[in-house]
């Protein structure tokens, strides 16, 4: 991957439906709140509503929200082969919390 | 409700830059002017775009997102007593106003109405003549801890430092309101500052939140212009903010311009819905609650720190090892802090101090002698003035991921 591409794409994985949730996903906010969070599809979906509410999201085609979907469940989702771990520090130490 | 349609590309550079002078780019979207190489990440995939900026005025920050800011301090860095200006840590939910990057208060007023028998228009000068307090106040975000719940919560992974004691200096909230004559219908605050809402649409407000006035009647609870003695930072409000020390940062809301007395629970933005709200009763986690069974997060939690030693520490066999932090409890104060390095089997109290003022943070320290070589985890634990314990284990689990209060650990390693 090239420079001004991996620049361009604020750190968003390549990926199918990157480029829509680049142009829709950065105008208000950076692309650091979307690589902080993994979740479900669902919950995704209801953080789109919820912005689409509150915040001035604009409305998003039916093929366009599926591509987003699809792009934020795959690459910020919940499964753990999930590229991004949600505590990017991890643990200070090396006992896990209550691992069983 | 209108059919609101994407911006156009041109509309869309106006949002992005509009309005906005070269420093509010510098710190709100600057990834690549605050860079200083683009070496070191070109060659990795995936690079965390945000390692490697600096915020002008901060230091030793982690930087959870650039636009809108939010940082938070390393727990080592938090080791003062009273929290620098540049160790604060920073939650925006817009855009700094043009006007705290400039530093400019030309023409500022305070707006006090609602519920008032006389509303108000204050200047600075004006607001200055009330009799000035300072107090040391601690200031938590309802979030800080959010990385630690799993399933993991949605919003800005805090971890461990969106926690700070600075001094303010201002006058009390309730003095100001006294003045404007509260009328018996007078519930709760509504907050307002000059942030710009993320979208560039300066009909829409980022945050205004509030508290029941009793909270707000209390003496602490400052309307302030000075952080440890120089005028509130561009990131922390200048040249006005409400400090409501031991409650959700949010309800210190940064840039205020208004303040409107309410008949009713506050409803600005991020008061309702599932911001900084939690269940009214213990759900398992992951759970989908009612939006009607989420209550306001009004204290916060016992909670500690430890700021010496930064975890990961090697050290020498038979040396004693002085370990110390800060303990501090919402609207209550800590009545001891107890420390343990075999996983909670012994605990060992440590000597603490009371706090500078109410709702100042305290200090604990004790010296640790280690039994044998090997790995130990340092876990500290504070107990308020009603008995109530951190919790060994992140506790109560809730959408948003607010109130972890779990001990702090750090690992030593003893050679
Ligand atoms: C019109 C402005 C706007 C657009 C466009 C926008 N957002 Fe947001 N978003 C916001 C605001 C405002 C917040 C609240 C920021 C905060 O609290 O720091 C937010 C917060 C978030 C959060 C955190 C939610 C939480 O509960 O804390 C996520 C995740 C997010 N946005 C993802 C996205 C994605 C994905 C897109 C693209 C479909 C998008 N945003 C487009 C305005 C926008």
């Amino acid at each position: 991957m090239g420079f001004s591409e991996d620049f361009q794409y604020q750190g968003l994985a390549p990926g199918m439906g990157r480029k829509q949730v680049l142009e829709n996903c950065t105008v208000c906010h950076s692309t650091a709140i979307i690589l902080q969070n993994r979740m479900s599809r669902k919950q995704w979906d209801q953080t789109l509503t919820w912005m689409q509410k509150k915040q001035g999201l604009w409305d998003l085609e039916p093929s366009l929200r599926k591509a987003i979907l699809d792009y934020l469940s795959t690459h910020q989702g919940t499964k753990k082969s999930s590229p991004q771990p949600h505590n990017p520090l991890g643990h200070q130490y090396s006992y896990r919390p209550n691992p069983l | 409700m209108s059919n609101r349609q994407k911006p156009n590309a041109s509309r869309r550079a106006f949002l992005k830059y509009g309005g906005l002078t070269a420093l509010t780019i510098a710190v709100d979207f600057s990834l690549p002017l605050l860079r200083p190489s683009y070496s070191g990440w070109m060659a990795v995939a995936n690079a965390d775009p945000l390692d490697d900026i600096s915020i002008p005025g901060k230091n030793g920050l982690r930087i959870l997102n650039n636009r809108p800011l939010n940082a938070e301090t390393l727990p080592h860095f938090l080791d003062d007593e009273i929290t620098p200006n540049d160790r604060h840590f920073v939650r925006n939910n817009g855009l700094v106003p043009s006007s705290a990057h400039e530093m400019d208060a030309k023409g500022w007023t305070l707006t006090v109405d609602g519920e008032v028998h006389n509303p108000l228009v204050l200047t600075l000068e004006q607001l200055k003549r009330f009799k000035p307090y300072t107090y040391s106040l601690q200031i938590e975000c309802g979030g800080n801890g959010r990385a630690g719940y799993d399933p993991p919560a949605k919003g800005n992974q805090w971890t461990y430092g969106a926690v700070g004691c600075a001094t303010y200096t201002g006058v009390r909230m309730g003095d100001v309101l006294r003045s404007a004559g509260l009328k018996n219908s007078a519930v709760y605050t509504g907050y307002y500052g000059n942030d710009l809402h993320l979208s560039g649409d300066p009909n829409k407000i980022p945050i205004s939140r509030g508290t029941p006035i009793s909270k707000a009647m209390d003496e602490h609870t400052l309307i302030a212009w000075e952080m440890n003695g120089r005028p509130l930072p561009t990131l922390h409000g200048f040249p006005l903010r409400v400090v409501t020390p031991g409650w959700p940062g949010s309800t210190s809301i940064k840039w205020l311009k208004h303040i409107t007395v309410r008949d009713r629970e506050h409803d600005g933005p991020k008061m309702t819905g599932y911001s900084y709200r939690v269940p009214r009763y213990p759900v398992p986690p992951g759970a989908h609650v009612p939006k009607r069974d989420m209550k306001i997060i009004e204290s916060m939690p016992v909670k500690s720190l430890i700021t010496f030693p930064k975890s990961r520490l090697n050290w020498k066999y038979g040396k004693p090892l002085q370990v110390r932090g800060h303990a501090w409890a919402g609207d209550s104060s800590v009545k001891t802090v107890h420390v343990s390095i075999d996983f909670g089997a012994n605990w060992g109290e440590t000597s603490l101090t009371p706090p500078a003022n109410p709702f100042a943070w305290q200090n604990w320290s004790t010296m640790l002698g280690f039994p044998k070589r090997g790995y130990y985890e340092i876990w500290a634990r504070a107990t308020d003035t009603a008995g109530v314990m951190q919790p060994m284990v992140v506790p109560g689990w809730n959408p948003k991921g607010y109130l972890n209060n779990a001990t702090h650990r750090v690992a030593v390693t003893v050679l």
